[in-house]
């Protein structure tokens, strides 16, 4: 270990050799041992790491236990939630998830339709290009309405169709006048 | 099953979780949970949106568990490397949520001059790391707070030893220069 090395240790890595590099860290400590220069060097970078010392953090309160009710106890109760299940992305990925480990347990076709289906529908990533699925799914009933509305025979619209039926009533009873002044 | 959940090793865990297994994600959670909010909360410098991004990374680990690679790096590093790449990402779009730009707000004289004094060097601390680059103070809090290994730091960072070196002695050089004169930031 030279000297110029250890001086980079220590403004990399601080004071504390248990942060040195492990493949240097037992030259270094002896390196430290052995030259008095080294321990300027150390105290320098002492006083930063004891002031580094200072900063704690808050715990997060209740973020794990939030973290974990997201995420279904288990893959039979990820497949019951899937009604209830909205745009949540850990839910919807459990989902997936779920989905696809119960549809290798069950061939049947209708399950593997409805797990196709769902994956298709409310993808894990939810990107704003994926918006257009459960939008073209909006629009299936709008379009069957109109389907149904244009070949269906409303009776009250028949009655605006018969204006030659009231053009003949009108003459008959122009013609009986004139015969029966 | 629940003793052979605690004696799995992490990367058993994540392959457990690939299978839908929530009990192993339970008991990899409660093992990764606190080193990675310790280090997103030092990212983010303790901004509101600290909470969505740990969530999103243990998101990440339910959904994308059958992608670890074991042959690429540790699942803890995996985790804090997921959870670097998030916050970069959030800082790039929020234009940097400084914490150097924060006061801190003391109401008067009602605590102790020592206490008053803690408090103080905890928020010069903090803006001293805020005011860092987003690639330096990484660089610090992965190797002095997390104590990961310099090589796991550099996966992480996605840089090279020798990059990261320079990262580190850049940032606590810089740090230093803040610490004894806050003003000159």
């Amino acid at each position: 270990m030279q000297l110029n090395r250890f001086t980079e240790i220590l403004a990399s890595y601080g004071s504390q050799s248990s942060h040195w590099p492990q493949a240097e860290r037992d030259a270094a400590i002896a390196f430290a041992q052995q030259h008095p220069s080294a321990l300027g060097l150390l105290k320098q970078q002492e006083s930063l790491d004891r002031l580094l010392a200072d900063d704690k953090l808050e715990p997060l309160y209740d973020l794990k236990a939030r973290i974990l009710n997201q995420v279904p106890a288990s893959i039979e109760e990820a497949a019951i939630k899937k009604a209830s299940i909205t745009n949540a992305s850990f839910e919807t990925a459990a989902l997936e998830t779920a989905m696809n480990v119960s549809v290798a347990r069950d061939d049947g076709l209708y399950s593997r339709f409805l797990s196709g289906f769902l994956s298709w529908l409310l993808p894990a990533r939810n990107t704003p290009a994926m918006l257009w699925r459960p939008g073209l799914l909006a629009t299936i009933p709008l379009v069957v309405g109109i389907m149904i509305g244009s070949h269906l025979n409303i009776s009250g619209l028949d009655d605006f169709d018969t204006w030659d039926d009231d053009d003949y009533l009108l003459t008959l009873t122009l013609d009986i006048l004139e015969t029966n002044p | 099953m629940t003793t052979d959940l605690h004696e799995a090793t992490d990367r058993q865990l994540v392959e457990q979780i690939a299978h839908g297994r929530r009990d192993a994600y339970e008991q990899l959670l409660h093992r990764q949970f606190p080193a990675v909010s310790r280090y997103v909360q030092r990212m983010l410098v303790q901004a509101a949106e600290t909470e969505d991004i740990v969530q999103e990374v243990f998101l990440r680990l339910w959904t994308q568990a059958n992608r670890f690679d074991p042959n690429l790096a540790g699942v803890s590093t995996w985790l804090h490397r997921i959870a670097h790449n998030l916050c970069i990402d959030h800082l790039r779009q929020h234009n940097r949520l400084s914490g150097a730009t924060q006061t801190v707000e003391l109401d008067g004289g009602v605590e102790p001059d020592n206490e008053l004094e803690n408090t103080l060097r905890k928020q010069t601390v903090k803006q001293a790391l805020a005011a860092l680059p987003d690639r330096q103070r990484s660089a610090i809090i992965l190797c002095h707070f997390q104590e990961l290994s310099n090589v796991e730091a550099a996966l992480i960072l996605d840089v090279s030893i020798e990059a990261l070196e320079s990262l580190l002695a850049r940032g606590r050089r810089k740090l230093r220069v803040l610490l004894e004169d806050p003003t000159c930031s």
